[in-house]
């Protein structure tokens, strides 16, 4: 069935809609990897089998990622004219007695977390009405009451955890494609382009580059052939935001993908996966699938004359192959290095064409933003840094999860709200956001909101959000020489700087690390650092020496004792 | 012609060349390791690094890859500048400190040693020989394996190049003469449990590549194959019948 109207589309959500809330009762079961690990994938068929004995008929269906990994597996009970009940660590031995509370018409409350009355859909203009309270659930707070929802603003991760993420008809119930629609049908590329450059977001991969901009250039950019790639090579060790989106919502993505297309006047789209990396090029691949079969990718989308297609490409799946020149020589088929960047790739990407390249998290924004328009967006987060982040929170953590958070939530606030505080017995030393190049930050700094400018000021960088919470069983020399050295072994190699100043720092901070370090080092390494800044060819090498420089700005006292007493205060390192 | 300044002077430059083309015209000196004439820059040893003032705004960029633009300022020698290329050129002290063209630009730089642990490569992994026979000759023999400080340039998978047509543009452009050849009456080539004589040829040895003397079609004469090395320098492409006729005849 091929989607050409506005009636083909309302018919598709229909359809949909009748998925999400039907007649009989719905269960979803996230199915998040970190659920899979905790066997969810058997709880859906036990709770299906306990339901059949006590004679109710249920839809169990796999849903993707809430992001409360602590509570996994998570079980959403949909009973028709009854509020949506979200339950925590519903195992198999639990599935029985969830079951008998269904069919008694209660609540299991050792295992609620919490209700939804009504939602408001980021893209449609009608939201979803579950059924109000009766004085059973009005004990259980609501999602906008619950702590680990209250703090956040779900814009990319809108649908994550709420459908089956291979399924078209839940994606559009909850107003998937309504962007498209509007952007092919209502909009001139100009206009989409404009809105984009209104709403301030900026990229989520990392560079936090005005996106509206990079599509502007790309659009100015002569030549009827162009490319939109969506970077999903989510690189940064221990984290997994990109994954999160990738598995839960594929969707999203298409759309966005397929929005930009229009904007900037490309027919072909690439997204570009790490090679082995089977879940979700399997989910990305039946979602291409299944939208060009309903006419959503290809020719002629609803009619407006513009075609696009999208096409799953995997590399190698190095770290520097996340970055834009890097990738596009992966697509080409040529070894994952970067380019100079003199001339940009807005100008002459792929294959010297045009191209405009956003992370997989900034594609999942724009069905939103066009949606709702860029005023929407500019309310959210701060001056310089609008909307929200996914945070991937790890490390020693009481609750490591996954959230999306507005810019200018503290780190504080993640690590006390979302996180449930440091495990009892720990104190907060440091936190690292942004990865290996970002370093880390102090915890008297806990305060420094999230934000582009915020954390580049004190020292790191957003980085692409993945938040990685330190004690002080942790030491920050050991940290800095961890850093390095995975910034060593992912070096590309072409480019003199980097590829021997990496090395070389990362040997400085091992000898500090192990007792043989001496001060005159310090200022080694901050020529290393000065020089691998100004010269590197590309950002890897060009940001490898924040990692030192931040923990020599906080932590200097560390390194100082690591040298002159040659102790380890954390007793981490082997002297 | 574009109008710009470099170092303070005034200098006119072709629209569509390089700060290092420019600069060379005009007599001012800017170290380079893995630059080469007759070839597109690479932009791998960062030692060509300048001062670039435009709008307001200074940069440090590699000259031999950045566009003149109208207007803008170069300063080849600020301390900034200077410092940065001694770091550069300490870390290959570091990797390859018995590399001739690197000592000699250690010296020019007044820096005796590096406070590096010492490594002995004969390579400096410039790039420049995967360049020319790649951009130059288009024989595509050698490639970089590896990645980042493990990196070598070899012929695929490591075993001999089929490829190699033995014209010794790489040996010509390697600034570590790092790359021999040799030419021998009696080359053989040995495989598992045999070996195969391959009469004259010339022996690549890095590449484990034994190239056949050809046979010249005027005067019948066997023939090594032939120098790249003044075309390359000019920069000119070499002829159609280049690996064909011997010196001689040509």
């Amino acid at each position: 069935m091929k989607i050409e109207t506005i009636e083909d589309l309302n018919k598709l959500k229909a359809a949909g809609e009748k998925l999400l809330r039907p007649d009989i009762l719905r269960i979803q079961v996230g199915a998040s990897s970190s659920a899979l690990s905790k066997e969810a994938a058997q709880v859906g068929g036990q709770l299906k089998k306990e339901l059949e004995k006590r004679g109710i008929e249920a839809a169990v269906v796999s849903v993707g990622c809430l992001g409360l990994s602590t509570q996994e597996p998570i079980v959403e009970v949909i009973a028709p004219g009854k509020p949506k009940i979200t339950y925590g660590r519903i195992t198999a031995a639990v599935a029985p007695l969830l079951a008998g509370a269904i069919a008694d018409g209660n609540v299991l409350k050792k295992h609620a977390l919490y209700r939804t009355d009504v939602e408001e859909l980021l893209c449609s203009t009608t939201g979803f009405s579950y059924g109000m309270a009766s004085a059973e659930f009005t004990e259980l707070p609501t999602a906008g009451e619950f702590k680990f929802l209250k703090p956040q603003v779900r814009i990319a991760m809108r649908n994550s955890g709420q459908i089956n993420p291979e399924s078209i008809e839940e994606y559009a119930a909850r107003g998937g494609f309504a962007a498209l629609y509007k952007a092919l049908t209502k909009m001139t590329p100009e206009q989409v382009v404009d809105t984009v450059i209104k709403s301030e977001l900026r990229g989520k991969g990392g560079g936090g580059f005005p996106a509206g901009q990079k599509w502007q250039s790309c659009r100015e950019a002569g030549g009827n052939d162009k490319y939109v790639i969506c970077n999903c090579s989510e690189g940064d060790p221990g984290i997994g935001m990109h994954k999160s989106l990738i598995e839960s919502d594929p969707f999203s993505i298409i759309e966005g993908l397929a929005i930009g297309g229009y904007a900037i006047g490309a027919r072909e789209g690439y997204i570009y996966l790490h090679h082995g990396y089977a879940a979700g090029r399997h989910k990305l691949k039946k979602a291409i699938d299944r939208a060009a079969e309903f006419g959503l990718l290809g020719e002629n989308i609803f009619g407006s004359g513009f075609s696009f297609t999208g096409t799953l490409k995997e590399g190698a799946g190095a770290y520097v192959c996340g970055e834009s020149t890097a990738l596009m020589a992966c697509l080409e088929g040529r070894a994952g290095e970067p380019r100079p960047k003199y001339i940009h790739t807005a100008e002459k990407g792929l294959w010297d064409k045009p191209t405009n390249l956003n992370n997989v998290e900034t594609w999942c924004n724009i069905a939103p933003i066009i949606f709702r328009g860029p005023e929407w967006f500019t309310k959210i987060g701060t001056k310089a840094s609008r909307g929200t982040k996914v945070i991937s929170l790890t490390g020693n953590i009481s609750t490591p999860c996954l959230a999306e958070v507005p810019m200018g939530t503290t780190l504080k606030t993640v690590i006390t709200k979302l996180g449930g505080g440091m495990p009892k017995g720990t104190t907060l030393k440091a936190i690292g956001i942004g990865g290996p190049p970002a370093g880390a930050l102090p915890a008297s700094l806990a305060d420094t909101p999230i934000d582009f400018d915020a954390l580049w000021k004190a020292g790191s960088m957003l980085g692409s959000g993945g938040m990685i919470v330190m004690d002080t069983a942790n030491c920050m020399v050991d940290m800095t020489r961890f850093f390095l050295k995975f910034l060593e072994e992912e070096s590309c190699g072409r480019c003199f700087p980097c590829r021997e100043g990496i090395k070389r720092m990362r040997e400085l901070v091992e000898g500090i690390s192990i007792g043989v370090g001496k001060p005159e080092h310090l200022a080694l390494l901050e020529e290393l650092a000065e020089c691998l800044s100004q010269t590197a060819l590309c950002d890897l090498g060009k940001s490898a020496p924040n990692a030192v420089r931040c923990a020599l700005r906080h932590f200097k006292e560390e390194f100082d004792t690591h040298i002159e007493r040659e102790v380890c205060p954390a007793k981490r390192c082997a002297m | 012609m574009v109008k710009l300044t470099i170092d303070e002077k005034n200098i006119q430059a072709e629209k569509g060349s390089t700060i290092l083309q420019a600069a060379k015209a005009n007599g001012i000196a800017i170290p380079t390791l893995c630059h080469h004439e007759g070839l597109s820059p690479l932009a791998n040893c960062r030692l060509c690094v300048v001062e670039v003032t435009q709008n307001k705004r200074t940069r440090v960029v590699t000259s031999c890859n950045y566009q003149v633009q109208e207007g803008m300022q170069v300063a080849t020698q600020t301390g900034r500048i200077v410092s940065l290329r001694k770091t550069i050129i300490k870390l290959i002290m570091g990797r390859s400190p018995n590399v001739k063209i690197v000592r000699d630009l250690a010296a020019a730089m007044g820096i005796e040693k590096t406070p590096f642990t010492l490594e002995n490569e004969k390579c400096i992994l410039c790039g420049l020989c995967e360049h020319v026979c790649s951009e130059y000759i288009g024989a595509h023999a050698i490639t970089f394996t590896g990645h980042g400080t493990g990196k070598f340039v070899s012929a695929p998978f490591c075993v001999s190049s089929a490829d190699c047509i033995g014209c010794g543009a790489c040996v010509e452009v390697c600034p570590a003469r790092c790359i021999t050849k040799k030419d021998v009456d009696d080359a053989k080539t040995y495989y598992w449990a045999e070996s195969e004589t391959v009469g004259p040829a010339r022996v690549m040895y890095n590449w484990n590549a034994r190239v056949a003397w050809k046979k010249c079609p005027k005067c019948g004469n066997a023939f090594p194959p032939p120098s790249v090395l003044p075309y390359l320098d000019k920069g000119e492409a070499l002829p159609k019948e280049f690996f064909d006729i011997c010196e001689k005849c040509r």
